[in-house]
């Protein structure tokens, strides 16, 4: 226990010897997200722009046009129209949170009941706006959906009575719009009856999260396993210190201790990791606004993970050749991991492809259940068995670490 | 230190052989090393003493052979024979950015001390090693001497009975090198069995109550410093430097050795030539004659009473330190 305890102590004094590594620990991750954050330029409250393109024309999507500006919230949400190459152009520019296309010959289709779709463009810098948008643009097509399958006959007559109609008079619309409220309430005591609509949304670049999170706290989590990451690489370094001071060496010749002094060392360099990493944390908890206490299970997290990170990249020093290759190779490894990993792009708006293997990475597995306690405010978002599951991770990579070190430094 | 430790016999080795590959770097070495005495291995660069002291600390493991430290097998039984082994690497091991105070806490707890034992422990190395006064600063900013001390301070934090010393004194300045011999005699006078390795003959002659030479991973002589002596012979060494005609060189030197063989050329190179000679210094004026006459040019000339130099090169025809 007394040799565990230098051993820990040990380390941490070394280590703290060289502060100018955990202020590139530290700032590297501050700087990456604070530029994230200010290119995607999105604060904690976020405000958007719905684009709609009436291509259509036609009566049928004139009320949807007018149901959707019903739902303009002024600050939050400001629906103007376009036309689609204008619209598209200004969602190109970032100018706009989401397209929405009601293509030619969308009412016709939607009167004949025949299978038709609306075009959502959304922006994929930004994740909450067009969220909201995606699911106010379902409500209003779904309300017509009822609407046509309860007033489906009489709806056709008018609309043959008004066909070629193409002029844009106030009239219209005002009549449109009080048409349209006198059906919303037909519509929602007929609801439960009714089928599921035909009509779908097809959303293009879709943002899918679950919950409505503002980007910048979908970074957070990232940032904080960046630091880990850097931190854990950066520490596993010094295997080659101890090798060349060859105190690896002379603690094999005792006669005890070898597997100590690793379990020593891993226990050190996942209090600082787990140190750095906090600091992050901390911070983000007070950028964000977010309840203090949640720092508990945040802290607990991180300091069950640092050791495994910092042992994960301890095995991958030892298959390298020397320290020169171990730094490139670590480095190597470590960069596409922090970016797969949702360190620089949250995973929810990486490609499909490239999340699936990012949630398999381990600091990728390691954000998800941070994302978890920080977007939902929960404290207990990690369930029971992925604690011990990592607690085990870390052991097995604590044994291997301990056979590969001596194999490696202390054998010949 | 408990007594009953020093009745066992510190290292026993018998028929050690350790092969890297195909090529064998101690072969079939044997001896014997009590405690209360300085084992001396002495031999040239890439000799084996290295690796020998590797297997003897368990850190290599032997091809064949077998090896006890105080009566324990280091393979068979490692803990038993590594608690009270005590290891002075070649190169130093030590923490450069742990201050020395903690470098000896931290290897003592590495052997089991602790709470008080391990402080007094600590306290007393740090006196004996004379770094009382540095016993807060790290170790980078010692001298290589400083240096040398905490590493061999390291290595006995444990109060061992048998200790290794791996060269110990390479590349350390004279006052700390005589600091280190001290530290040895020290050790032994307190009952320890000390293995010390060396490729310096004056070191090996001075501290060695025993004496085991290798070369080739081979152990070519073996014996107290007197016994060696005697197998050096009565006869000097007269090492020449300068222009020497190596074809002729032999056959003038043998000329003027008749009838009594009382020169014999040991070693002849382009640049240096070793004579064994009885009473050299009477001889010199004839040795210098035949060579000028062979067309020889001698820019330096040292003559040698018998010691371990002139043993080793009378055993492998070359230089000690070559
Ligand atoms: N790990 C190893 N692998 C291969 N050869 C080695 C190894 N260690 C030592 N040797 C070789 O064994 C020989 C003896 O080395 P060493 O024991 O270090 O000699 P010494 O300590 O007497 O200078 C040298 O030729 C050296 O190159
Ligand atoms: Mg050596």
């Amino acid at each position: 226990m007394t040799f565990l305890l230098l051993g820990v102590a040990k380390d941490i004094s070394r280590w703290l010897r060289d502060p100018v590594s955990f202020v590139i620990y530290l700032l590297v991750p501050l700087l990456v997200g604070g530029l994230l954050t200010a290119v995607t330029g999105q604060g904690p409250t976020p405000t958007g722009t719905l684009l709609v393109a009436d291509e259509d024309r036609s009566m049928v999507s004139r009320l949807l046009v007018a149901a959707l500006f019903d739902a303009d919230l002024g600050d939050t949400l400001r629906v103007e129209k376009s036309d689609e190459a204008g619209g598209r152009e200004l969602m190109n520019t970032g100018d706009a949170s989401a397209l929405l296309i009601l293509p030619d010959g969308f009412g016709e289709a939607f009167l004949r009941q025949e299978p038709t779709a609306l075009v959502l463009v959304t922006n994929p810098s930004e994740a909450i706006m067009p969220r909201i948008i995606r699911e106010g643009v379902e409500i209003v097509v779904d309300a017509g959906f009822y609407f046509q399958a309860l007033l489906g006959d009489e709806t056709r007559a008018i609309y043959d009575a008004v066909t070629g109609d193409t002029s844009d008079d106030v009239d219209d619309s005002a009549a449109a719009e009080g048409f349209s409220a006198d059906i919303t309430a037909k519509v929602t005591r007929a609801a439960p009856r009714l089928l599921p609509p035909a009509l779908t949304v097809e959303l293009v670049e879709e943002v899918d999260s679950e919950e409505p999170v503002p980007l910048a706290l979908l970074m957070f989590p990232g940032i904080i396993m960046m630091a880990m990451v850097l931190t854990a690489q950066g520490l596993s370094a010094d295997l080659w210190s101890e090798a060349e001071a060859g105190t690896v060496r002379r603690i094999a010749a005792a006669p005890q201790g070898f597997v100590t002094s690793v379990a020593g060392k891993a226990i050190a360099a996942g209090v600082l990791t787990a140190g750095v990493s906090l600091v992050i944390a901390a911070l983000g908890f007070v950028y964000y606004g977010l309840e203090p206490w949640l720092l508990l299970p945040v802290a607990g997290w991180l300091l069950i993970c640092a050791p495994a990170l910092y042992l994960a990249f301890s095995l991958i020093q030892l298959a390298a050749p020397d320290r020169r290759a171990g730094a490139i190779v670590s480095s190597i490894i470590m960069f596409p991991l922090l970016m797969a990993g949702g360190s620089f792009f949250p995973l929810e708006q990486l490609p499909e492809w490239i999340a699936a293997i990012g949630r398999f990475t381990p600091n990728g597995f390691m954000l998800e259940q941070l994302s978890g306690i920080v977007t939902t405010g929960r404290a207990g978002a990690i369930a029971g068995q992925i604690w011990v599951a990592m607690a085990l991770a870390g052991l097995g990579l604590f044994v291997l670490a301990s056979f590969a070190t001596h194999r490696r430094f202390a054998h010949a | 230190m408990g007594d009953t430790d020093h009745a066992k016999t510190g290292i026993v080795i018998t028929g050690l052989v350790k092969n890297f590959g195909e090529f064998r770097a101690v072969d079939d070495l044997s001896f014997r090393a009590e405690g209360g005495r300085v084992f001396g291995l002495l031999g040239p660069n890439g000799a084996g003493k290295s690796t020998a002291i590797g297997c003897i600390s368990g850190l290599t493991k032997p091809t064949s052979g077998m090896i006890t430290v105080n009566d324990h097998d280091i393979v068979r039984e490692p803990r038993a024979a590594k608690r009270r082994l005590g290891v002075v690497p070649q190169e130093l091991a030590i923490y450069p950015d742990l201050p020395a105070r903690d470098n000896l806490r931290y290897w003592g707890a590495a052997f089991g001390l602790r709470g008080e034992e391990l402080g007094q422990r600590v306290d007393d190395v740090l006196e004996t090693i004379g770094l009382v006064d540095r016993a807060g600063d790290l170790p980078r900013t010692f001298s290589g001497g400083m240096q040398r001390r905490l590493n061999f301070g390291c290595g006995i934090v444990h109060e061992p009975t048998v200790i290794l010393l791996d060269e110990p004194t390479v590349g350390v300045d004279p006052q700390s090198r005589e600091r280190l011999y001290e530290l040895v005699t020290e050790q032994r006078d307190q009952g320890a069995c000390i293995l010390y390795t060396t490729h310096y003959m004056e070191e090996a002659e001075r501290l060695c109550d025993e004496i085991a030479i290798m070369d080739h991973g081979r152990m070519i002589a073996h014996g107290s410093l007197a016994e060696l002596r005697q197998t050096a012979g009565e006869h000097d060494h007269l090492t020449l430097t300068g222009h020497f005609p190596v074809e002729e060189v032999r056959p003038v030197i043998d000329a003027i050795s008749e009838p009594h063989r009382l020169l014999e050329v040991l070693l002849a190179e382009p640049n240096q030539l070793v004579i064994a000679a009885h009473e050299a210094s009477t001889r010199l004026p004839a040795i210098f004659r035949a060579l000028e006459g062979a067309g020889a040019r001698v820019s330096e000339t040292t003559l040698r009473r018998p010691n371990l130099e002139t043993l080793f090169i009378k055993l492998t025809g070359k230089e000690l330190r070559a």
